[in-house]
């Protein structure tokens, strides 16, 4: 626990993270599929007796492309960075630190590919058509070198494989199970992207004949590529660890409602969008003059729903974890959390971001859950603790704290039992309850008594059934100290 | 059993200074010290002339005289890719700033985390807005003033909040009262004394250095002989230049007047220190007296060797910048902390693709712009 957490009221961290990720990797497997997408277009045009008409489509095609990758992508893809320093500080100190190089090799690719698509554009005019060809793939070929470079560490916080923080290999980290499944599938998505793309500026094109071929060659990108994701998807599937794939499935772990539904969502969202493209290409293609540009943008905006299930499912899957078996998304260490005796102690000693005086245990508990829970959920805004506390009293709170884990969502508390109760005094008081911590732990320590007494009982063969549920549980208690004086007298 | 008694103990908190990461510096950290100087003074160099751009297209916009419609078109033309530039040479500094100084850097940017991401829709409306102004400037007439303007203003509010950002880094002491009063990363650092003289001390040297920029473009435009518009650029350069110049001594003065009497003793210690602060001084000096050489003259030669001096003054610049930042550090961290655990094969893998990368951009611009260049030739 060595970074404060930003805690950020209606959204909360992660929520920022997601959207700016979202919108940076559509753009991005746009930037590189449209890339490639250029780079055939030119060379097509080239071979076309309208190749100069062509050429004018094309020079829409590069204008938009260029400010909307550098402005929309490249900024995005900075925002990533900004947003995940702030989510979690710690596991982007870790990733930063291992693969450091990495990342600078990526940012040579990226300086490259940003002048080589200057040189192409701003050449436009004066560059030879060779020239224009050679740049055009240059880019296509860098930019999916800068894919190959930021493949590896995406991949690594979902399945680092071999890698451990005792005999951190970075290859063995970069390298790891889902690398190449995840590759191939990116840069399938990639071209069907590029395609869409096309397809948006072809639709605006004056001349029937040439607007055909025009959006029969994007088709020929589109098509095969949202035929073949699904089987690179399953691919990867098989690589997920256990507990991602089984979040998936929405089996084995037995939490209701909202989270399972909204993981399948995305799934289903993925896969609807790819076969709603393809039946929608196989229409334009048959009939490529019909195409409105309402429609293109329609069918490039149903990609964009595609993938970004597709990227939530992914951000899903990686629950509870920033780096999967490694590190918690609340800065928890995995190899921390296995030592029972760590665990326990009271948090505040061993965290670092909270005030020297906390006077009371309702305090206590609103730096609890900031420093534990706030990274993944809200009070009242995204994943709000509210709702999901409704049914809370008391004693109860200070149970569930024990086995939140269980649900395979959520990391273990962290803390002493005074934590928990503390923590559950809080909680209840966002409802307007008032529990106080010590109440909590004198009623919890009754009902354990009462429990005591009932397993003495039962050994010595009495019938349990002599506590009304009704009594509150210190009364219980000293009902059931009375039972049993009198049952040894 | 239970003790409920603890629930009232009073938790000394441990430091809030972080701890090292586990993985440690992956190459010694001067050297990525210096990787960081390099990159960041690029950064910067950058950032002058697109910042200074944006203002001196204003002054001359405000102006309205249709004969420096030209040195308009050029500053107006060069706002989108000079931002680009910006952005990208300011990951590498971004990634090194992580590894050298990540338990600072995390936690202040956290601190003032819902300023800091604010960073991104700024970024995203300055560039658009600098694309808008380009791609419209011919088919609408009106409107540009504030659009340069807005995107100028999102661009000092970026600078700003990475000021406060860099100064609260150094300061832990304030962390934790910032953070209790604070969570929501709602703070900036606007009690930092040397917070305005620093922000201006990065800032006012962006007219000097884009005044450096048209007198430059000005020489290019004597080799195209296209001499009436080349002295024109000329002779609006080098009346900025001094401008700039004399405003950051300004700021210096002021900075040096508000920094904590053990920096500043630090400072003119005579110390390394020491050095860098008279050898920036001396390079932008040179850098003007070039650049008054350059105004006199066609060729292109003077104009470049002044920018090489002011990117060698902003380079001086930033490293002393970062022995200040261990000074006021001191007390509580220093690089040696970190363990060292080399990644050299990485290390190497990176420079050679630094080389390759470089390489080629070279090759492929030896064999454009000689095209671009004949086109703009008169
Ligand atoms: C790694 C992220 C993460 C952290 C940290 C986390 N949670 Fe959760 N929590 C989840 C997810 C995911 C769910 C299930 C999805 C949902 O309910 O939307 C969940 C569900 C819950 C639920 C509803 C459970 C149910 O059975 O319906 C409660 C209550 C809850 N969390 C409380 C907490 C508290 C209190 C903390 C801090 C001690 C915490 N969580 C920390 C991710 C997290
Ligand atoms: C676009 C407008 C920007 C402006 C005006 C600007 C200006 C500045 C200024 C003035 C500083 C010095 C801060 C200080 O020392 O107090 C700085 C530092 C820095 N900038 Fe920028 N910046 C901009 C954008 C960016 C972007 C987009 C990035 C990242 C991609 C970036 C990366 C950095 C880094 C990493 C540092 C600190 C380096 C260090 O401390 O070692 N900047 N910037």
């Amino acid at each position: 626990m060595n970074y404060p957490l930003w805690d950020l009221a209606f959204s909360g961290s992660g929520l920022i993270v997601a959207i700016i990720a979202t919108i940076h990797v559509f753009i991005s497997h746009f930037a590189i599929g449209g890339g490639i997408f250029l780079w055939l277009a030119e060379w097509w045009s080239g071979k076309q007796p309208e190749g100069a008409e062509i050429r004018k489509w094309l020079h829409k095609y590069a204008t938009f492309f260029l400010v909307y990758t550098t402005v929309f992508g490249a900024m995005t893809g900075v925002g990533i960075w900004f947003s995940i320093q702030l989510a979690s500080a710690e596991g982007t100190s870790l990733l930063i630190h291992q693969f450091v190089f990495v990342w600078a090799s990526e940012w040579v690719l990226f300086l490259a590919e940003l002048t080589v698509l200057y040189l192409y554009y701003y050449g436009w005019k004066t560059n030879s058509p060779r020239m224009q060809l050679w740049l055009a793939g240059l880019y296509a070929l860098i930019s999916w070198g800068s894919l190959f470079a930021i493949n590896g560490i995406l991949t690594f916080m979902l399945t680092p494989g071999n890698w451990t923080l005792e005999n951190p290999d970075i290859a063995a980290g970069f390298f790891n199970p889902g690398f190449w499944p995840s590759l191939f599938i990116r840069t399938l998505i990639m071209i069907l992207l590029g395609g869409l793309g096309g397809l948006v500026i072809a639709s605006r094109i004056p001349v029937e004949e040439l607007k055909e071929k025009t959006v029969r060659f994007c088709i020929r990108f589109v098509i095969p590529a949202a035929l073949l994701a699904p089987f690179f998807a399953v691919w990867y599937w098989s690589v997920l660890p256990d507990s991602a794939a089984k979040l998936i499935e929405g089996g084995a772990v037995g939490v209701g409602g909202g989270r399972m539904e909204a993981i399948t969502t995305y799934f289903i969202t993925a896969i609807v969008a790819g076969a709603m493209i393809v039946v929608a290409s196989t229409v334009v293609y048959l009939r490529p003059k019909a195409l409105t540009f309402m429609t293109a943008v329609a069918i490039f905006l149903i990609g964009m729903t595609g993938v970004t299930g597709a990227e939530f499912m992914r951000e899903m899957a990686r629950k509870p974890y920033v780096i999967h078996g490694v590190l918690y998304s609340n800065a928890l260490w995995k190899h921390k959390a296995a030592d029972a005796d760590y665990m326990a102690k009271p948090y505040l000693e061993k965290s670092r971001w909270h005030p020297a005086e906390i006077p009371s245990s309702l305090e206590r508990g609103e730096w609890l859950f900031r420093l534990q829970c706030i990274s993944c959920h809200t009070r009242d805004g995204y994943r709000a603790i509210i709702p999901r506390t409704a049914a809370w009293n008391g004693d109860f709170g200070v149970k569930w704290f024990e086995r939140m884990h269980e649900q395979g969502v959520m990391p273990p508390f962290e803390g002493s039992l005074d934590d928990r109760a503390a923590l559950t005094e809080y909680l209840l008081s966002l409802h307007g309850k008032k529990e106080n911590a010590v109440d909590i732990l004198k009623k919890l320590e009754a009902g354990l008594e009462a429990e005591k007494i009932k397993m003495i009982l039962q050994e010595a063969g009495r019938a349990p059934d002599a506590l009304p549920p009704e009594i509150p549980a210190d009364e219980a208690a000293a009902d059931a100290a009375e039972d049993e004086k009198e049952a040894l007298k | 059993m239970i003790n409920a008694s603890l629930l009232n103990d009073i938790f000394t908190a441990a430091a809030p200074m972080p701890g090292v990461d586990p993985l440690g510096y992956g190459i010694p950290p001067l050297l990525f010290q210096l990787l960081s100087y390099l990159t960041f003074s690029m950064h910067i160099t950058a950032m002058n002339f697109t910042v200074g751009g944006a203002i001196l297209f204003l002054w001359l916009h405000l102006r309205r005289n249709d004969a420096t419609l030209p040195i308009r078109r050029y500053l107006g033309g060069g706002l989108p890719l000079g931002m680009s530039y910006v952005v990208t040479l300011g990951i590498p500094p971004l990634l090194f700033v992580q590894v050298l100084y990540g338990q600072q850097f995390y936690s202040s940017s956290i601190l003032i985390g819902s300023f800091w991401i604010l960073i991104i829709p700024l970024l995203i409306t300055a560039y658009g807005l600098f694309y808008l102004h380009k791609l419209t400037r011919d088919s609408r007439r009106s409107g540009h003033g504030a659009i340069i303007f807005i995107g100028l203003v999102a661009m000092l509010l970026i600078g700003f909040f990475y000021v406060n950002n860099i100064t609260l880094s150094m300061t832990p002491e304030k962390w934790l009262d910032m953070y209790a009063a604070k969570p929501d990363g709602l703070s900036l650092n606007l009690s930092e004394p040397t917070l305005f003289p620093r922000f201006l001390l990065f800032i006012t040297p962006a007219i000097a250095v884009s005044g450096l920029g048209i007198i430059l473009a000005g020489s290019f435009l004597s080799r195209w002989g296209r001499e009436a518009e080349a002295s024109l650029f000329r002779s609006f350069g080098v009346r900025a230049v001094p401008v700039g110049f004399v405003l950051q001594a300004v700021c210096a003065l002021w900075i040096i007047a508000v920094l904590p009497e053990n920096i500043s003793a630090f400072v003119f210690a005579g110390n390394s220190a020491t050095v860098l602060l008279v050898a920036g001084i001396i390079l932008a000096a040179l850098a003007a007296i070039l650049a008054l050489i350059a105004a006199g003259s066609k060729r292109v030669l003077p104009a470049l060797l002044s920018l090489i001096m002011a990117f060698a003054a902003i380079f001086c610049h930033a490293a002393l910048r970062d022995m200040v930042r261990l000074q006021y550090l001191a007390p509580v961290f220093d690089l040696s902390q970190v363990p060292v655990k080399t990644q050299w094969g990485m290390f190497g893998i990176f420079v050679a693709t630094l080389l390759l990368g470089l390489a080629l951009l070279i090759v492929l611009m030896l064999r454009v712009f000689p095209g671009m260049a004949s086109a703009a030739r008169k």
